[in-house]
């Protein structure tokens, strides 16, 4: 039926537009396709972030075998330990490896080293507790000159850092060599043995 | 000022369930209506009434609502907007062959004369003949010119902004009027015709083949029927002896009684008319008689633009069309089958009793809310 709308005849047909089924659906549509891909992506998150905390809890292939092949390690070497113990004690004992390599040169001139000798002297209180450990380091050389003599154990007690050394008693003059002797010189170190803080030396005289 | 003219809108496919929101400013009250479900099975989602005249009837419509928006359970923001007649100035312009240079110019002038507002005037017009007569050069061509102030526009579209609504469309009230009584009667072939008999204002208009073929302001108003009546009523509870006789002769010697009209007022009027229904014919016969020669007058014009054709029947509708007698007495002085419009019954919309109590006064609203699918 005509009439005579005093609106704008636009007005009317916006309206009409705007209830048209197609435009209608189409705006359902795309609506109803946003809110699915809106889904979609908070399904996808909560996916994800789901197997990254059930990852973070489920037990890793890897560090199992790892776990497994110490736990075998472990159970194989606690078959040797009575004998391992003993020989880890030894490994972990200090050596004067370092001192022998430059002692030769460490003497200084005239000065020919003959024997070595070094031993761990342990002093124990009872069976088991340790009062004071040293280590010995005895060197066994000709020397040429009496000052040179008298100069050697201050030349080792500064190389090897050990705490004093003397000349033993049983220097003797070496047949067909001017002015040479032999001479023994005993050196005292302190030990740091496993368990200890620091080291403590031997009382001698009241003193360490 | 501008000027268009409708064609007619192509039926139109929805998926909504819900109508547009039918707003109508009416002369005595404003009338919000919303449907839902479809043309197959529509119900009310939400008819209001708010009272108001004048003027400033917009905005207390406005004030009523505006609070109650929640409770009012409209959907939706597009709106169709009438407005009352005595609003509108009606005017039928005959446009000769030869004058159809000077169309333009005519109806400006006309419309420009009809109505007077100091914020302007805006106008439309539509050709009331057939599309073949309407393009023939040698017809005298009719053409109904609408004519409305700029102010009243202005309040319809300020309330309806408070309304948080959207105007998508405003007519004059025949037009949703005469869209109810189509949907009514579109089985009818024959012109037909619709009288709305409004409070302060009336207007009669004949259909043919769904399209309004003519439309023009009566004399006789639903007021001025309601004063007739309340006079006669009042006589008979008066224990005058006299009152009946001294009624007959004239009672024009009795002085205005200031009315106040409210939803009461017809069933009120209609309670006191039971058991004088012969007095009160008697009482409207010359109102009636009256309207009856302005109605054979436009019948008379129709006839000669329609080969004689008569009406089937007259549909009434307004404040008027339910008071007591009214419809008998009309009918009696045209002799045309007339009755009260019921469209909700007619089309089966399913209706809150008070809607169904006073479906005379919902056409307009109705006719608003159906646009579109009819």
């Amino acid at each position: 039926m005509r009439t005579a709308d005093f609106m704008p005849v636009e007005a009317y047909e916006a309206h009409l537009e705007r209830r048209r089924t197609p435009k209608r659906l189409a705006i359902l549509s795309v609506f109803a396709v946003v809110c699915l891909v809106a889904g979609g992506a908070v399904a996808l998150e909560a996916n994800h972030q789901q197997s990254i905390a059930e990852g973070s809890e489920a037990p890793n292939a890897i560090e199992t075998q790892a776990g497994i092949e110490l736990r075998s390690l472990y159970k194989e070497m606690n078959n040797y330990v009575s004998r391992l113990d003993p020989l880890a004690d030894h490994l972990r004992m200090p050596t004067i490896g370092g001192v022998l390599a430059e002692l030769s040169s460490a003497v200084g001139e005239y000065v020919q080293i003959e024997k070595i000798e070094w031993e761990q002297d342990i002093k124990r209180k009872g069976l088991k507790k340790i009062e004071s450990a040293e280590i010995h380091l005895t060197i066994t050389a000709l020397v040429r000159g009496d000052t040179n003599l008298i100069d050697l154990p201050d030349r080792l007690v500064e190389y090897t850092g050990f705490e004093d050394a003397y000349i033993g008693g049983d220097t003797e003059l070496v047949l067909n060599m001017n002015d040479t002797v032999r001479a023994t010189i005993h050196l005292r170190g302190p030990l740091l043995l496993p368990g200890f803080d620091k080291p403590v030396m031997h009382m001698i005289g009241g003193k360490r | 000022m501008e000027w268009a003219l409708r064609e007619k809108q192509n039926p139109v496919k929805f998926i909504t369930r819900n109508s547009p929101i039918a707003v109508h400013f009416g002369a005595l009250d404003t009338r919000v209506l919303q449907l839902k479900g479809g043309p197959g099975g529509w119900s009310v989602r939400c008819a209001e009434t708010v009272n108001g005249s004048g003027t400033a009837r917009h905005m207390t419509a406005v004030e009523a609502l505006v609070p109650r928006l929640k409770e009012v359970k409209m959907r939706g923001k597009d709106c169709l907007v009438s407005i009352s007649g005595e609003n509108v100035a009606v005017s039928l312009v005959p446009v000769d062959p030869h004058n159809r240079g000077r169309m333009q110019q005519t109806l400006k002038e006309t419309a420009l004369r009809s109505i007077s507002d100091p914020e302007g005037v805006t106008y439309r017009y539509m050709p009331l003949g057939d599309e073949a007569e309407s393009g023939a050069q040698n017809v005298r061509e009719e053409l109904l010119l609408l004519a409305v102030g700029q102010s009243e526009l202005r309040r319809c579209t300020t309330a309806l902004e408070s309304l948080r609504v959207r105007p998508a469309s405003l007519e004059v009230s025949a037009f949703p009027l005469a869209r109810t009584m189509q949907a009514m009667q579109s089985e009818i072939e024959t012109p037909w015709g619709f009288l709305h008999l409004g409070f302060n204002h009336s207007i009669f208009g004949i259909m043919l083949g769904g399209e309004l073929r003519f439309m023009k302001p009566m004399q006789l108003t639903g007021e001025r029927l309601m004063n007739t009546l309340e006079k006669s009523l009042s006589r008979f509870d008066e224990p005058d002896p006299n009152a009946l006789t001294d009624m007959l002769n004239g009672m024009e010697e009795e002085p205005e009684q200031q009315i106040k009209v409210n939803a009461e007022t017809i069933p009120m009027l209609n309670k006191k008319a039971i058991g004088h229904a012969a007095e009160l014919m008697h009482t409207l016969r010359m109102e009636s008689e009256a309207l009856a020669q302005e109605v054979r007058a436009c019948l008379r014009h129709f006839a000669n633009r329609h080969r004689g054709a008569k009406l089937h029947n007259l549909q009434l509708a307004g404040f008027g069309a339910a008071l007591p007698e009214v419809e008998n007495s009309l009918q009696n002085a045209l002799n045309l089958p007339t009755e009260v419009a019921k469209p909700f019954t007619a089309l089966g919309i399913k209706a809150p009793e008070a809607v169904l109590a006073e479906e005379h006064l919902w056409c307009i609203p109705l006719g608003l809310a159906i646009r579109g699918y009819v």
